[in-house]
């Protein structure tokens, strides 16, 4: 039984910097794996969270972000029975979904693992994202029983920007960029983003 | 003197070692090193990884860092055994290796001892200190090394009366009380020594700055103060973890001096224990752990919830295991040693014999792993109670907990509960099945890149199974049933029950039926629909009857069924596949426990092995680690 899941992380930019951003999981084809293991207490020396602990976390993330100047129309979506999770919000500016996401990283210690932020820049029209992959989750990903990382083997990292403004060129090969050119995506192996940070990196220029 | 005494003198006395081991460790490791490399070769042995992790514990190396190990390079005698020794005190818990030796030089070099590296002349031999305070001991005539290590050292000195024994700084020294503490000769468990004078100088410093860095009533505390006491209370964990190595750093070289001493092997320590055996002489490993009262070997959180600092085990008790090589199998044999109360409890408990008529639904061909057990309810439910007693005697609420198992005792009707379920029960892995269930899929949009959530369906596979447990009150059984039928959490279809699980994330549903006072959980409903029809399931075997029979719990695992299955019905699977293709070359996995007569309770678990060239344990250990997934 092979397992996977898909993480999604979706921008829409206009040309004034605001937006909407949503981030989403997917783990709908591991659920029946998922569920046994929400059973435990704790798996691979990790706690395993309850349902009703994922659903307060979701919720204590949306109350943060609705406080936050310059972000709204916040989104919760939970689907416990396929373990599909998701968090959307709008933003006047990208500049503050850096400083919300830096918060969130922070609060549950995500940058002992990866982080990324974004950077618009509206006069070159230029964006990019760049992100880091930590050693600590190098070293945590090795501490893993062959077993786990072959769970972990079909995982999908997806990542959606979506611009008003078709795309001039991009840094990354092997992004696609859509036929209208205002749309890119890249989809990587969860593992493969963790060893190669570059492939979690952005640069776009728009015309 | 009889042939058999003699015998089993000669088979004991002639377990020797010769290397010096410490008195009373609770646990003891034995590495048959000459009939380890009776089967492997050296070379061997350094691919594999499970042996690898086994001799980097032997070597007390960190698995988290890297450690470069070959046998044939380590300067280790594969002549001799080695051992491994745990012994848990009130201050410390130490490890103890020792190691018999062809290469001394090879050795020190492999656990980074540098060539020219300072060591202390120690009795009779050569004490070097190695990393993380561990030291090395090897004697003149170099034909062994002790290896020693410690931890746990983060909580001896919570004892502020240990720690002023020993000189140890207080963790917060901000105090009106005098700082002069009066040093006295320990009575420790361990060690009775004189604190290092480095302790006791170092401990009065620090105090002495301490005091001056705290603040007046009222006065306002600049940041330039605040830093300064922090860097300061940064000085005092500092110095007190040094004092602590140094203290920890000395009872280790009393430890070892006193087992140079004595100069008793390890065998000489185990037969110490009571009624200990020695396993056969083709015994690769053996596992020895020491229960009597001894703490509970957990986070100090769970005695500090529990209030209680030791929770004793009954005296005299006793484990061991021992893996052995046959020629076409592999065997873990236990052993356990129990005081008189739990051998008499235990035999009473485990007094009756499978029930015969869950035979006639075992299926030896068919069924892929089978287990069976057999308990005399009644007597299990009248010895429960004093079990728990005597386990809680030492808890903070021990009197409420024993006064509630009286009452417990009284309440419980241990005829009635009997008479519900008999004792007797049979756990039959029968099959494993494609399940197919639907999941959410994103597709992408080519054109924008929207996504939209797509139901698929997905195959997994699952474990089919049946569970027998007997009863004498059928009719009370049924009446469980359709009270559940009623409250709706059951359905009812032709005289089987099923647990409504459509929605369940398992993928399973639960059928319950009643037959002949025999009641059957499982997890298809065609096989309980065969079973009602009367339709013959089992096939049996006198030996297979004889073997479930014969023990208190029995079973089997048929790797080559599972194989089969797997092949059969699973084959798009690949991972499944994988380990089908593993399972077929492995015979039948047995298990089985023993009934207590005496003091001694036994189980084993033979793991038959299609080998030709090599060893039954090479051959395993080659399936095991290639089922590991890369």
């Amino acid at each position: 039984m092979s397992s996977c899941f898909e993480t999604v992380e979706e921008l829409d930019l206009r040309s004034d910097g605001s937006g909407k951003m949503t981030l989403s999981f997917n783990g709908s084809e591991s659920k029946l794996k998922i569920a046994s293991l929400m059973k435990m207490k704790f798996v691979s020396g990790y706690k395993v969270p309850s349902n009703q602990e994922i659903s307060n976390e979701l919720h204590n993330i949306a109350a943060y972000l609705r406080s936050q100047p310059g972000l709204s129309n916040v989104q919760v979506k939970q689907d416990f029975s396929e373990y599909i999770f998701s968090i959307s919000f709008s933003f006047n500016d990208i500049a503050l979904v850096n400083k919300a996401l830096e918060h969130i990283w922070e609060k549950y210690n995500i940058t002992a693992f990866q982080a990324f932020s974004y950077n618009y820049n509206k006069s070159a029209k230029t964006f990019a994202k760049t992100s880091k992959v930590a050693a600590e989750a190098r070293r945590a990903y090795e501490k893993l029983s062959d077993d786990d990382k072959h769970s972990l083997r079909n995982a999908i990292y997806t990542t959606v920007y979506r611009f008003d403004s078709p795309i001039k060129s991009t840094g990354d090969a092997k992004a696609k960029i859509s036929p209208s050119r205002k749309a890119l995506m890249q989809q990587i192996k969860f593992v493969d983003a963790l060893h190669t940070a570059a492939l979690m990196q952005q640069s776009v220029k728009l015309q | 003197m009889s042939i058999a005494t003699l015998f089993l003198a000669t088979a004991v006395g002639a377990q020797q070692s010769a290397i010096p081991a410490p008195k009373g460790a609770q646990q003891v490791l034995v590495y048959q090193f000459p009939e380890i490399f009776r089967h492997f070769a050296p070379e061997r042995l350094d691919m594999s990884e499970t042996a690898n992790s086994m001799l980097r514990y032997l070597l007390m190396q960190n698995r988290y860092y890297d450690f470069e190990f070959e046998f044939s390079n380590s300067g280790i005698s594969s002549q001799s055994p080695a051992f491994s020794h745990h012994l848990y005190t009130d201050s410390l818990e130490y490890s103890c290796s020792l190691i018999p030796l062809e290469d001394a030089e090879q050795f020190k070099k492999l656990i980074g001892i540098l060539p020219g590296q300072q060591a202390e002349d120690f009795s009779g031999g050569k004490l070097h200190s190695l990393e993380f305070g561990s030291i090395a001991y090897i004697p003149n005539n170099q034909s062994y090394a002790i290896l020693m290590g410690y931890s746990g050292s983060y909580k001896a000195f919570n004892d502020e009366s240990r720690a002023e024994r020993w000189g140890v700084s207080k963790l917060w020294p901000y105090s009106d009380e005098e700082t002069a503490w009066p040093i006295e000769v320990s009575a420790d468990s361990v060690v009775a020594l004189e604190p290092p004078a480095e302790a006791l100088i170092a401990a009065d410093d620090v105090v002495a700055v301490a005091v001056d860095a705290t603040p007046v009533e009222g006065e306002q505390v600049s940041d330039d103060d605040m830093s300064r006491v922090s860097v300061e209370v940064e000085d005092i964990y500092a110095v007190r973890e040094k004092e602590i190595d140094s203290v920890c750093q000395i009872w280790m070289r009393q430890l070892l001096e006193s087992m140079l001493k004595e100069s008793k092997d390890s065998y000489a320590r185990l037969r110490e224990w009571k009624d200990i055996k020695f396993p056969p002489a083709n015994a690769l490993v053996t596992g020895y752990f020491d229960f009597k009262a001894q703490r509970l070997l957990g986070p100090d959180w769970v005695r500090s919830l529990l209030g209680v600092d030791d929770i004793p085990f009954a005296s005299e008790e006793w484990m061991q295991f021992s893996l052995l090589n046959e020629p076409h199998a592999v065997e873990l044999r236990m052993e356990s040693h129990v005081a008189p109360s739990t051998a008499k409890a235990t035999s009473r408990i485990f007094g009756r014999k499978l029930n015969r008529k869950m035979l006639h639904y075992i299926n030896v061909d068919k069924d892929i792993s089978v287990g069976a057990y057999a308990i005399n309810t009644r007597r299990y439910l009248e010895e429960v109670p004093e079990i728990f007693k005597t386990a809680y005697a030492t808890f903070r609420d021990a009197e409420e907990i024993d006064l509630a198992l009286d009452l417990l005792a009284i309440a419980l009707d241990e005829k009635a509960i009997d008479k519900l379920v008999r004792g007797s029960g049979v756990f039959i892995f029968s099959d494993i099945q494609p399940k197919t269930y639907t999941a959410v899929k994103y597709n992408w949009d080519a054109e924008n890149f929207e996504s939209t959530e797509e139901e698929i369906t997905q195959t997994t596979s699952m474990p089919e199974f049946i569970y027998i447990f007997d009863t004498k009150d059928a009719a009370t059984v049924r009446k469980i049933l359709e009270y559940g039928r009623k409250r709706e959490g059951l359905s009812y279809r032709d005289g089987i029950y099923m647990l409504d699980r459509s929605g369940s994330m398992e993928g399973m549903e639960l059928y319950f039926t009643v037959k002949k006072n025999l009641v059957f959980i499982a997890t298809n409903r065609k096989e309980l629909e065969q079973i009602r029809a009367g339709k013959r399931r089992g096939k049996m075997t006198c030996a297979k009857r004889r073997f479930l029979r014969k023990h208190v719990a029995a079973g089997w695992f048929n790797s080559k069924r599972m194989a089969e299955v797997i092949t059969i019905k699973n084959s798009d699977d690949t991972d499944l596949s994988r380990i089908a293709i593993k399972m077929n070359l492995l015979g039948p996995i047995n298990f089985s426990y023993d009934r207590s007569r005496t003091q001694t309770q036994k189980g084993r678990i033979i793991i038959h092995t299609d080998n030709q060239d090599t060893a039954a344990i090479d051959y395993l250990l080659h399936i095991f680690e290639d089922l590991k997934f890369k």
